[in-house]
């Protein structure tokens, strides 16, 4: 008999109603319990921001799955956050094809204009910058994703427009992050 | 592991040249049986293939007249007849050198500072692709390691991403606290959180890593080179399968254990226990020298001094007390030196009937291999913790439960050895494995049903399931105590290949005697049902199979020693004997009498504590002989190292007793040999077993890369030692034999192949059997003990008010004395906690984690014995039944308890005892370390010569 020998929040104390309901749905629609690991960590992504190592503790044991096996799947995704994040995660794509046309400009335009490499976040806690390896827009390279929205064509001047609009944006929304 | 395996042979042909391959496993597999070279990593003789390196990569023609060929990776290519591939095209050569260089870019330039050095597929592999260039200039990806506990070292930058460690750890071995994290260029190897690694089979992560990422932490701590170390084949001392493994020594003192391969047994794996347990053999109990005994010259102890010390005991009458740690070839002596109706075992009333029990079974039945236990097809464990008292039976069991996936893929025609796509199309399915016990265990949750119940009622059940088969009644719809029986029923008679295992454990048999009435039954009926019976110890079935109609009890020996006026009595002989199931009054009374104890032994104990006369015995580690595992099989130990005078083997110092003491006897005569001693026994009984001790061999104990072969001494004397002479075969020397001149090698080396897995160049075909044969012969074992064949109700009773039934779970760490010694057992032991129904604890008003205060009732000595445990829930128990870790009662024996919550000064208490003990065994452990390497600089000469007397 394995010993609990983290000390794991209990989920139904720490995940709300909301999450639970959500993932309970998941469950009941996959063949296996852990299945809906992925869903499960989406959704409380999508609550909370990011995964903390709580929120992983607790998804584990409400899934009654191992907290090794759930990490896996956490890391694996880059969509999955274990690190809190800003409000705006731009996915800068490094493959191949942005190599070639014109990514290193665009990163070094990025990095300059906020201020961060790679893995880090805005001290106004905006943005944080990822790369992401292909984000299947090759033809239109060189590519980023920010939310759910692509920009191509990239060029250093286009990205930091791009930028600047979500910080305006940001800024005359303010407070509803 | 293969099911129904059709082996047919075909040819393919390899550079043009003809061979004979087997079609049962992949074309990788079929190159290496050759004797081939070709480098692979992520593909495992026993885990099969998943294709992640494409390291193995070959080029496949069409036919002759193909010239371009394509590269496919051998690992999962099947072989087929009349195939073409080649090794030696420049196209393959190329890409699987581009392998390794891709490998290297993040390679730290680690070897010098590596443990992996000199024993690295991962360097064998790099040399044997031709790559012996750095070209990369960049930047390597780094990581943080962790800490993985006691045993088991991390050093993430070494990692190649083959995923062997966590195919291991998690498919193989069933352990959930280990994973695989990241993605691309950073994939991480380790655990969720830092923290001591849980599963017992954690240490062959050693040997599965093809880098040094997973290092044996013990052996980093005091290091030697694999070419340094002197090693010797060796049986696992820990349990009673006897895994077999390779002991390494440097210096005096034993460094660390290593797989042996042995197709049966172990295969490629061994549990924690058995690797990490050896510790004992270096440790500060040690008893070095003999006492009791006035020695005339300060330097040594002669054999005149012994006589001397015995010689007013001549004519008198000894008791012998052997013991299952024993060799057989002790246990054997004492028994003929004190005669039958003066021999014990050391075992209590109860054990003694278990005994006799246990020979019937062992008269009636070959118990099953570990190999054959991976062909089952259905699987019932009857109240015995394998996973914690015979690991490595449990780690085949597991193996067993893929067979029904096995079987899904083959019907879609993937084959066996195709890993993942065997894992993906069998999904969650299994074959069936029924436990009915009274704890919890980690085999729990692969298991189709539980069955949680106390003893007593599993006798019951057993019973009953016995008179169903036994009335050929039809098998539905029964119940038993509410529990569902009938699909158990069906699928135990319906099985191809069944297996039953149940073990000594509970301590009762009339459990033991149950299953042994529902084999009869399945064996009459002419069902194929296998099984096997686990003993607590690993040469218990040797041991016991000497016990016979006249042999004494512990409660015999303490009613002889009261009547100890009248009898001719002189003393007691105790070999290897710690007396675990004696209580302190019991010893107190024994300390009491008149009567001489000698104790052999290698550590101090409670016996070695109130003997007259202590003779320090050699460890499994410096001694020479048998021990007889669960099935009956004699196997071997032989001398890793000289014994350091006076310690020698108890059978020797037993026959230099007996020349005082016994001296009439004719096997009173000091053997030079082991092989000596077993022709004078072959001679004297014609039932001793008809071992070949092939000690005409000379084979070389060091590599013969071994530094130091005239210097290591060179501190005390530049002149060159003479070698220890020996006996066995083996020579305390880099001269001699090559290692692979018997199946019992005392490491594995080839050419091109410094790590284990060169094992491959010695066998028949890939994971199948040695090129040379193996010894197997087994003890015939005939019940010889009747008068305690007592079959009646199960003793088994709740009598008090408010008391549980309490089982307590004996960790791999744990129930063996001799590895317990190890300190870093006592590190990773658990706090005390306890298991109750849900229910129960409810209506006490308890909460999980909530400390209680446990009185136990022994059944030994009345007086209860008060302990603090963490409570947790157990929805499957019933109310009267609960189960365990209390850390104070090492004991299977513990009864009834009754529960209470504990203070929390109690609490305090415990905490602070814990803590004060995890202190003391950090402290052993460093000490033994300085101590140890203080030695290493310091060896007498006389460590390299031999004989009690020799000068
Ligand atoms: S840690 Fe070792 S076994 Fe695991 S993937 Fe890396 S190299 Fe392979
Ligand atoms: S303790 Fe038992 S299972 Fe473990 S290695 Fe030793 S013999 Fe094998
Ligand atoms: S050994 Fe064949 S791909 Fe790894």
């Amino acid at each position: 008999m394995n010993i609990v020998n983290q000390v794991m929040p209990h989920p139904n104390n720490y995940l709300t109603d909301a999450e639970l309901a959500q993932i309970d749905h998941e469950i009941s629609i996959m063949e296996t319990r852990e299945a809906a690991g992925i869903e499960a960590l989406k959704i409380v992504q999508a609550h909370r921001g990011w995964i903390s190592d709580d929120s992983l503790l607790a998804i584990a044991h409400y899934l009654q799955m191992s907290s090794a096996e759930l990490e896996g799947v956490a890391t694996f995704y880059n969509l999955i956050y274990r690190q809190p994040v800003g409000k705006f995660v731009i996915h800068l794509c490094n493959s191949v094809s942005c190599h070639l046309t014109g990514y290193a400009e665009v990163l070094a335009a990025v990095k300059q204009y906020l201020g961060i490499e790679y893995g880090q976040t805005t001290q106004d806690g905006l943005f944080t910058l990822l790369s992401n390896a292909c984000l299947g827009g090759c033809d239109k390279s060189p590519v980023m994703m920010i939310g759910s929205e692509h920009y191509q064509q990239l060029t250093p001047d286009l990205a930091i427009d791009i930028l600047e609009q979500l910080k305006q944006t940001a800024k005359s929304h303010g407070g509803d992050s | 592991m293969t099911f129904d395996k059709q082996n047919s042979q075909v040819t393919i042909y390899i550079d043009d040249q003809p061979y004979q391959v087997s079609t049962d496993n992949n074309l990788l597999a079929g190159v290496l049986s050759q004797k081939l070279n070709l480098p692979y990593f992520c593909w495992h003789p026993s885990m099969g293939s998943v294709g992640a390196c494409r390291q193995c990569a070959v080029t496949q023609y069409q036919d002759e007249n193909d010239q371009r060929g394509r590269l496919v990776m051998a690992c999962t290519t099947p072989v087929t007849d009349g195939m073409r591939i080649s090794l030696k095209d420049s196209q393959s050569e190329q890409f699987r050198e581009q392998v390794i260089a891709a490998m290297m870019t993040n390679h730290p330039h680690d070897c010098p500072v590596c443990a992996e050095g000199g024993e690295c597929h991962l360097q064998d592999m790099t040399v044997m692709t031709g790559h012996t260039h750095r070209n990369y200039q960049g930047e390597k990806r780094t990581f943080n390691n962790q800490y993985l506990g006691e045993f088991v070292g991390h050093e993430m930058n070494r990692c190649i991403t083959c995923y062997r460690c966590v195919r291991f750890y998690k498919d193989y071995a069933g352990g959930d606290d280990f994973g695989v994290y990241g993605s691309k260029n950073q994939v991480y190897f380790g655990r969720q959180q830092e923290g001591q690694l849980e599963s017992e089979f954690s240490g062959n992560l050693v040997e599965v890593c093809p880098t040094g990422v997973f290092t044996n932490k013990l052996f980093s701590a005091h290091y030697a080179r694999k070419w340094d170390l002197q090693s010797a084949p060796s049986i696992c001392a820990h349990c009673s399968i006897g895994c077999n493994t390779s002991v390494g020594e440097r210096y005096g003192s034993v460094r660390r254990v290593m797989n042996r391969y042995n197709q049966a047994i172990n295969g490629y794996f061994l549990c924690d226990r058995g690797r990490f347990g050896i510790g004992f053999v270096n440790g500060e109990k040690r008893l070095r020298q003999a006492s009791g005994i006035r020695q005339s010259s300060p330097e040594r102890l002669s054999k005149l001094d012994v006589s001397k010390a015995l010689v007013h005991f001549r004519g008198k009458r000894f008791i012998g007390v052997g013991s299952a740690r024993a060799s057989f070839e002790a246990n054997y002596l004492l028994k003929q030196f004190v005669g039958n109706s003066k021999f014990s075992l050391g075992l209590t009333e109860r054990q003694m009937q278990l005994a006799s029990l246990h020979q019937q079974y062992l008269s009636q039945y070959q118990p099953v291999s570990i190999a054959d236990i991976e062909q089952s097809d259905f699987v019932l464990i009857v109240d015995e913790d394998i996973t914690q008292t015979a690991p490595r039976m449990a780690l085949a069991v597991r193996q067993a439960l893929r067979n029904a996936s096995i079987e899904k893929a083959s019907e879609l025609g993937v084959p066996h050895w195709q890993d993942s796509a065997v894992r993906t199309i069998g999904g969650q399915e299994l074959s069936p494995l029924y436990l009915i016990q009274s704890m919890g265990t980690k085999l729990d949750n692969v298991a189709e049903q539980v069955i949680m119940q106390s003893t007593a009622a599993t006798i019951k059940l057993l019973n009953l399931m016995t008179e169903l088969i036994t009335s050929n009644a039809p098998l539905i719809d029964i119940h038993h105590q509410g529990q569902q029986l009938s699909s158990l029923l069906n699928q135990l008679v319906s099985a191809k290949k069944p297996l039953i295992i149940g073990g000594w454990s509970r301590q009762s048999p009339q459990l033991l005697s149950a299953i042994m009435s529902l084999l009869d039954v399945l064996t009459k009926a002419d069902m194929p049902v296998r099984s096997a019976i686990v003993a607590q110890e690993v040469n218990q079935v040797g041991a016991i199979s000497l016990l016979d109609q006249q042999s004494l009890s512990v409660e015999d020996i303490l009613e002889n020693v009261k009547q100890e006026q009248s009898s001719e009595v002189g003393g007691i002989i105790f070999l290897e004997q710690e007396l675990s199931g004696v209580s302190q009054t019991q010893l107190e009374q024994l300390k009491q009498t008149q009567l001489a104890i000698i104790a052999l032994d290698h550590s101090e104990n409670a016996v070695t504590a109130l003997a007259d006369i202590v003779l320090p015995a050699a460890s499994v580690t410096e001694g020479d002989g048998h021990y007889v595992n669960y099935q009956g099989l004699i196997q071997r130990y032989y001398q890793v190292h000289p014994n350091r005078l006076p310690i020698m083997d108890s059978w020797r110092w037993l026959t230099l007793l007996a020349t005082t003491l016994f001296a009439e006897h004719p096997l009173a005569k000091e053997a030079q040999s082991l092989s000596q001693l077993h022709d004078d026994c072959r001679q004297y009984d014609a039932k001793w077993p008809m071992l070949p001790l092939d000690d005409h061999y000379d084979i070389a104990r060091e590599s013969h890369r071994t530094s130091g072969r005239t210097s290591k001494t060179a501190n005390i004397s530049v002149h060159e030692p003479k070698t220890t002479q020996s006996t066995d075969g083996y020579r305390f020397s880099m001269e001699g034999s090559k290692p692979s001149s018997t199946a019992e090698m005392p490491f594995t080396w080839a050419p091109g192949w410094n790590s284990n897995q060169s094992i491959t160049q010695f066998q028949q075909e890939v994971a199948g059997s040695l090129l040379l044969p193996m010894t197997t012969q087994y003890l015939s074992i005939a019940q010889s003990i009747a008068k305690y064949c007592d079959h009646s109700e199960a003793v088994v009773q709740t009598s008090q008010a408010n008391a549980l039934q309490f089982s307590q779970q004996i960790k791999w760490y744990q129930g063996d004395w001799q590895a317990g010694l190890t300190p870093e057992f006592t590190l990773i032991e658990s706090t005390n906690y306890i298991f109750l129904s849900s229910d129960y604890a409810s209506q006490q008003g308890w909460q999980s984690g909530q400390w209680l205060q446990v009185s136990c009732m022994s059944s030994k000595d009345n007086a209860p014995t008060s302990v603090i445990a963490e409570l947790f829930f157990d929805p499957r128990l019933s109310d009267e039944l609960c189960y365990g870790q209390l850390n104070e009662l090492a004991t299977f024996d513990v009864k009834q308890v009754s529960l209470m919550a504990a203070s929390e000064k109690q609490v305090a208490d415990y905490k602070m005892r814990r803590k004060a003990e995890h202190t003391k065994a950090e402290q052993a452990q460093q000490y033994m370390l300085e101590r140890l390497k203080q030695q290493d600089q310091f060896i007498p000469i006389r460590l390299m010569n031999g004989g009690l007397d020799d000068v």
